[in-house]
């Protein structure tokens, strides 16, 4: 009879502390520069997309993305983190760009640029120059900007987000975080994202 | 005496038990139970998905297969912890997180004859990070305190209270 006891002693530890491991979950504290987050800080949901500008299933994955933001509105918040893959030699280039371009608050109009002229740009006999011609073309301050390219800081902005994404076991772009839950690819996110975000907000079917 | 070590060897007991081999074994057990439950406790925290996707990273078994051990190892490490913790079962318990180690030694191991590279070792869920060849190393030598655990003679266990005894000796 001891011995029963016992077992059912172990089995309330290990059935109380797996209750109390799974009510600790809490959503992931998602971070980025301001200009690279898109809605209200207190929005129920959070998406956070590990992108690559020289990646072609993240320029697909634009459209599906773009409709769930419209599709949901202000519940929404969307945040852009940089995960430029080795295999892309302009990856880095394209996101330092961006970084410092949204230091001037042009951070989306030159997103959209980058992804909407994505095979222009790559095939470009220079991709470094097609890049810098999509700069120019947003009318910023020439020199900020080449300060901000040489900035530690910006480097800095763009390996942080590298690191968070392998300790975050990213290794495909696009990779999406709804409140935490990952989506790979485009298909994921407009086929199981919908379901996803209505199980936050409680939506009933 | 003669008659009690008689009686020991014709038994096949191979358990220790000094004093200081009892105590060095509770040390062990309360490490590796610690550990153990902080596997479990952090890979619960977290969506199981999250787990299976670090499972499916390894390449031994299937999506399905990694989904399923996903859902269930957490459970066994909590188990297995408590049990070590508590001293209930305690040779089972040892031999089952001797086993568990040497699973897992095996996994990092392939990842180094496979020339695959992974962030982290992923044993501690999102809120821990070793690298995997230092995981290696601290998977042996956990493998190391379980065969102390199964072998010494236990104190200080739910065992004795439930008056269980699993040749540990006398």
């Amino acid at each position: 009879m001891k011995r029963f006891y016992g077992g059912l002693i172990v089995l309330a530890l290990v059935a109380a502390t797996g209750f109390l491991a799974k009510k600790s979950r809490k959503p992931y504290v998602e971070t980025a520069p301001s200009y690279r987050i898109r809605g209200a800080a207190n929005a129920p949901v959070t998406i956070a997309e590990f992108s690559d500008f020289e990646c072609p299933a993240c320029r697909a994955a634009e459209g599906p993305l773009k409709q769930l933001l419209a599709l949901y509105g202000a519940k929404v918040r969307f945040i852009f983190k940089d995960f430029p893959l080795e295999m892309h030699p302009w990856a880095k280039t394209a996101a330092f760009a961006a970084e410092c371009v949204g230091e001037q608050g042009k951070f989306w109009e030159f997103h959209d640029l980058l992804y909407q002229n994505q095979d222009q740009w790559v095939n470009a006999k220079s991709p470094p120059q097609a890049i810098e011609a999509y700069v120019k073309s947003l009318g910023l301050d020439n020199a900020a900007y080449k300060a901000c390219l040489k900035d530690p800081m910006t480097a800095a902005l763009i390996n942080a987000d590298i690191k968070e994404g392998k300790r975050r076991w990213v290794d495909a772009t696009p990779t999406f975080f709804i409140n935490g839950k990952r989506f790979i690819g485009g298909l994921q996110l407009s086929a199981l994202g919908p379901i996803w975000i209505d199980k936050i907000l409680g939506v009933k079917e | 005496m003669d008659h009690q070590i008689a009686e020991k060897r014709s038994s096949g007991e191979s358990s220790v038990s000094g004093i200081a081999f009892q105590f060095l074994s509770v040390l062990a057990r309360i490490f590796i139970g610690i550990i153990l439950i902080a596997a479990g406790v952090s890979k619960l925290a977290a969506p199981k998905e999250e787990f299976a996707l670090i499972i499916q990273a390894y390449n031994l078994v299937s999506p399905s297969t990694a989904l399923t051990a996903a859902t269930f190892l957490p459970w066994v490490e909590l188990f297995i912890g408590y049990s070590l913790l508590a001293g209930y079962a305690l040779r089972l318990a040892s031999l089952a997180s001797g086993v568990l180690f040497i699973v897992f030694d095996f996994a990092l191991l392939s990842l180094k004859v496979r020339g695959i590279e992974l962030p982290s070792c992923g044993c501690f869920g999102a809120s821990f990070h070793p690298e995997p060849k230092i995981m290696i190393g601290v998977d042996f030598f956990l493998i190391v305190l379980s065969l102390i655990v199964f072998k010494v003679r236990p104190i200080w266990a739910l065992d004795l209270w439930a008056g269980r005894r699993e040749n540990h000796g006398k």
